[in-house]
């Protein structure tokens, strides 16, 4: 009887620790949830939060790669500028006052940029001083007041020692010759998400080598958030472009560009267009043409003006076509410099048209060297005629006239190749008429002549630089063998005879082989050709025997006189004396 | 007896000793983590002074590089020339090697 108090009590204790059991079982089963929704659910984004509070990342950005000349100076390299803004809560003094304090250096530094006059000055300080009153009213944490802040100007204001303006450093490029080359350069600007993108010429064409890759640095900081030596420390390694070293000659291109602006002013010609090329290695040695642009602020430039026109403008050549009709007919064994012409007594009839020569005038039995040098017409049918239609199509295709050049340009054009080629099409293929090509195309046919009949692929890019290593290194490279040695010869003695004894004798320096031959295009408009408007070029190359540079000027629709002959043969003459100087050639004494 | 009292009098030197050695050995590794401490603090605010240099030596290289083309321009050459009082060559005169210069 006295058991049972004994036994109730125990059992009593029993239940309370299963009541316990169950409730630390409870407890630990919460403790459990709560840690799998702390550590796995919720895991990922604390890690992150904690991370942000002990290590920094910081981004880092790889400078886009430098354009060389040949002789190593940078043509476009990269300077620092910096974004000016503004965190208002740091700001210590009003608005007012900021703005009276920092519209005369923004307004000086757009003055240095906009190359505004100095009267300009004071209506800018005004405006700018309402401009950033403007922006710091809105209730922004971080307002941008100006990009691309010169580094002189971000010092002075730096100076100031104002709280609550920072500064941001960005790089943009340079140009220490300033516009020269610029057409051949091209310009960087942005792409549709900001990012920086080259456009035309090198820039464009080889934008993803000189672009330059983004890094990134992990680094533990401690509680004033400076690195910890023994931390943990992960990175990425930005990377600068690569650079280029074209085969420019700085010397070449900066007298190049000097003559053709004189020539451009003297002839009164819309354009003026010159290229210089080694024509043995097909090194491109200088490269201009006008109306150009200021590739810092190309935005204020026509768009025509952007692209190189020597690759991306198509024209019908006209009289210097010729030299690929008679080195097409000597190679073929059609011809011979000497051969006589008996069609050429008077105007041509094809396919219902007639074809006259430039002056209308016409010489019975002449030769076909006296047909280049007074550029009839008549004798290049005559020579086209010999040959059958599919082999003159032929030549045309070896010179490379129904493909791009490939030069390193992004805007390189060529018109499409015609399929079917009748009678007519020959006849006025023959002296350059209804035969559309680009500048480089016709100097390629000139380089073919000189370069004892190979054609070399012409290039700009003489190596690409990977810090401070040469990466790639450019050769010459042979296409294919176009016309025979012999033909190549012969065809030199008939240009030479052409500029020698051409509409152009006049202006031929003494004292030097020169093979040339020139060339007056009328512009096809609407349908017809105008009379008044025409293309004047001049192509040639020297020294005759052995040709150190092949050269090409063109001059669209000079006012002096509208043939090739008074205008862009004489200033080819003038460029080619600054060239003997340069490139240390010296007269032959032993004239022909 | 006597042994007994001795052997606990032995005891609680060691335990003594052994605590004595404990606090020391707590207060030596306390004073070794703020010396490590101390000397990381210093290393991280050196490493960014010199990350700050670098950075800056880099614009300045940079921003000479940009001067010296400048300087090297062939427009501002012609310019400098031009303020020397330099004038283009009118003519040039060739040398041949195969006539003697010196004729008398």
């Amino acid at each position: 009887m006295r058991r049972k108090p004994i036994d109730s009590n125990k059992q009593r204790v029993r239940g309370r620790i299963r009541v316990v059991r169950f409730v630390t079982f409870l407890l630990f089963l919460v403790l459990l949830s709560r840690l799998f929704y702390w550590q796995i659910i919720e895991g990922e984004s604390l890690r992150a939060v904690a991370e942000s509070q002990y290590v920094s990342i910081m981004k880092s950005f790889g400078s886009r790669g430098k354009i060389l000349t040949s002789d190593g100076y940078p043509l476009v390299t990269n300077q620092d500028v910096y974004t000016i803004f503004v965190e208002p809560k740091d700001l210590k003094i009003s608005s007012t006052e900021l703005s009276k304090i920092l519209s005369p250096y923004l307004a000086q530094s757009t003055l240095a940029q906009e190359s505004t006059d100095e009267a300009g000055l004071k209506i800018m300080q005004n405006e700018w001083e309402d401009t950033i009153h403007q922006r710091l009213a809105s209730n922004l944490q971080w307002i941008s007041l100006k990009k691309k802040l010169p580094r002189n100007i971000k010092e002075e204001i730096e100076k100031l020692k104002i709280s609550g303006v920072g500064f941001d450093r960005e790089e943009m490029r340079y140009y220490p010759e300033s516009s020269m080359s610029a057409q051949l350069l091209g310009f960087v600007g942005s792409d549709a998400r900001g990012e920086e993108q080259g456009y035309f010429g090198i820039e464009g064409y080889f934008d993803r080598e000189l672009r330059g890759k983004t890094g990134v640095i992990k680094q533990e900081k401690d509680a004033a958030g400076l690195p910890i030596a023994i931390g943990e420390f992960d990175f990425i390694h930005s990377r600068n472009g690569r650079d280029i070293t074209l085969t420019i000659r700085r010397d070449l291109q900066y007298m190049l560009e000097e003559k053709l602006k004189a020539g451009m002013e003297k002839y009164g010609s819309v354009t003026a267009e010159a290229v210089i090329m080694d024509p043995k290695t097909g090194e491109i040695l200088a490269m201009a043409s006008f109306p150009s642009y200021d590739p810092l602020f190309y935005y204020k430039f026509d768009q025509q003006n952007y692209k190189q026109p020597l690759a991306s403008d198509l024209y019908e050549p006209g009289s210097t076509m010729k030299i690929l009709t008679v080195a097409a007919g000597i190679d073929a064994g059609v011809i011979e410099p000497d051969t006589v012409c008996d069609t050429c007594s008077g105007p041509r009839e094809i396919s219902g048209y007639t074809i006259k020569t430039w002056n209308n005038e016409y010489n019975p039995n002449s030769t076909v060297t006296e047909g280049l040098i007074h550029s009839d017409n008549t004798v290049m049918i005559f020579v086209a005629e010999k040959l059958p239609i599919p082999t003159f199509v032929d030549y045309l295709q070896k010179f490379g006239l129904d493909t791009k050049t490939n030069i390193e340009l992004q805007e390189e054009a060529t018109a499409p190749f015609r399929e079917k080629w009748k009678e007519l099409d020959i006849a006025t293929a023959s002296f350059g008429q209804g035969i559309a090509i680009n500048g480089m195309q016709m100097l390629q046919v000139a380089q073919v002549i000189a370069n004892d009949g190979e054609l070399v692929k012409p290039r700009l890019v003489k190596e690409v630089i990977e810090d401070g290593k040469k990466a790639i290194e450019t050769k010459t490279e042979v296409v294919r063998q176009v016309i025979k040695e012999e033909t190549a010869e012969k065809v030199t003695s008939m240009m030479e005879q052409s500029a020698l004894h051409g509409d152009a004798q006049w202006a031929v320096p003494k004292g030097y082989r020169i093979a040339g031959k020139t060339g007056t295009a009328q512009i096809p408009v609407a349908g017809h050709y105008d009379e008044e408007k025409t293309v004047a070029s001049f192509v040639g190359f020297a020294p005759a025997e052995n040709p150190r540079f092949v050269m090409l000027v063109k001059l669209r629709e000079p006012q002096s006189s509208q043939w090739g002959s008074e205008t862009a043969a004489p200033l080819w003459f003038e460029i080619a004396k600054e060239l003997f100087i340069r490139l240390q050639i010296s007269p032959d004494h032993s004239e022909r | 007896m006597t042994d007994f009292i001795f052997r606990d009098q032995q005891v609680s030197v060691m335990r003594q000793m052994y605590v004595l050695f404990t606090v020391i050995s707590l207060i030596a590794l306390v004073i070794v983590n703020i010396f490590i401490s101390g000397r990381m603090v210093s290393t991280g605010t050196e490493m960014r002074s010199i990350e700050r240099a670098q950075v800056q030596l880099e614009l300045e290289q940079k921003s000479l590089q940009a001067k010296l083309a400048e300087k090297q321009s062939l427009q501002h050459i012609k310019e400098e020339a031009k303020q020397l009082g330099y004038i283009p060559v009118s003519s040039v005169l060739h040398a041949r090697q195969d006539v003697s210069v010196a004729l008398r």
